[in-house]
């Protein structure tokens, strides 16, 4: 059964799935680099950097579970 | 070609910047709308990645002045799907939208599309107030009548007139005549621009009086800017 989310929490999902465009193209963008760069420090420099924004992927996927859950009753 | 990057995320703004460098572009990083504006105005950066969601000014208070910058391509970046928000951007004058995530290679394809495009779109007379210049024949009048330049010379007024009398400083200019480092302890931008003032003082009717600024201003502490009367 399809239930109509309210204006409200569209409205916060959106700004999360912002929150969550952000550290992705910065990991997208790190790892391109580092492939174009090749060298050991490069790519060392993209995995650190790497966990850095994943770390950030997983706050904005934590807000928007919580966000759904709200909105779902859960 | 010189690109402005406009980023508020430090790790993304570092990386643009990183890549366009790589791609062999002069790139700037701000990380304000404000800041943004000021910088295109002053330098007239061919190419602006512009990301919406900014402090102090954002995305759109920006492409609102772009009357400041005219020459300048805009890229915008956006984390916003909506179909509205790029069409006010594409009115508003920027030229192209990307929205977020996307891949450093299909931003640094569409930078090199806009180039290309306002290349080929550009008129090779480049005028301001009596100095005319045609890069297509590599010629320059002023107040009708020709002027023989060097290729320094020719270089620099050139990028003095892309700036359409805004203040073009020392820095930029030994970065972008010179291909310098702009912290180079070196007197050559002085040099010709005094060359400059020279030969085009030298074909006024006045000329046994020259006034050597009447075209060539400088800004004290800063740099040039040219002048569009007498």
């Amino acid at each position: 059964m399809e239930t109509a989310m309210p204006d409200e929490i569209l409205r916060e999902m959106d700004r999360e799935l912002h929150d969550l465009c952000q550290p992705l193209t910065t990991l997208q963008c790190r790892l391109e680099l580092a492939q174009m760069m090749g060298d050991a420090a490069s790519l060392k420099e993209a995995v650190d950097g790497g966990i850095e924004e994943t770390l950030r992927i997983f706050a904005a996927v934590a807000r928007m579970r919580e966000t759904l859950d709200k909105a779902l009753g859960g | 070609m010189r690109v402005l990057v406009v980023e508020d995320d430090r790790a993304l703004g570092l990386f643009l910047q990183k890549g366009l460098k790589l791609e062999g572009h002069d790139v700037d990083w701000v990380v304000d709308g404000e800041t943004a504006v000021e910088h295109a105005t002053e330098h007239q950066p061919d190419l602006m990645v512009l990301d919406l969601s900014l402090p102090r000014l954002d995305g759109i208070g920006v492409l609102e002045r772009k009357q400041r910058f005219p020459n300048t391509s805009v890229l915008v970046l956006t984390g916003r799907s909506q179909t509205e928000e790029r069409v006010r951007c594409l009115d508003l004058g920027a030229d192209d939208c990307l929205l977020k995530p996307f891949s450093f290679h299909e931003l640094s394809a569409r930078c090199r599309a806009l180039l290309r495009r306002r290349k080929q779109f550009e008129s090779p007379v480049l005028k301001f107030g009596e100095v005319e210049m045609n890069r297509m024949e590599r010629s320059v009048l002023h107040a009708g009548t020709e002027v023989e330049l060097t290729a320094k010379e020719f270089a620099l007024l050139e990028a003095l007139l892309q700036r359409q009398g805004a203040c073009c400083s020392r820095k930029d200019l030994l970065k972008e005549v010179w291909q310098m480092d702009p912290e180079s302890n070196t007197n050559v931008v002085d040099v010709y621009v005094n060359y400059l003032r020279k030969k085009l003082a030298a074909t006024l009717p006045d000329a046994k009086e020259p006034a050597p600024q009447s075209v060539i201003e400088t800004v004290r502490g800063h740099g040039f800017r040219l002048r569009s009367g007498r």
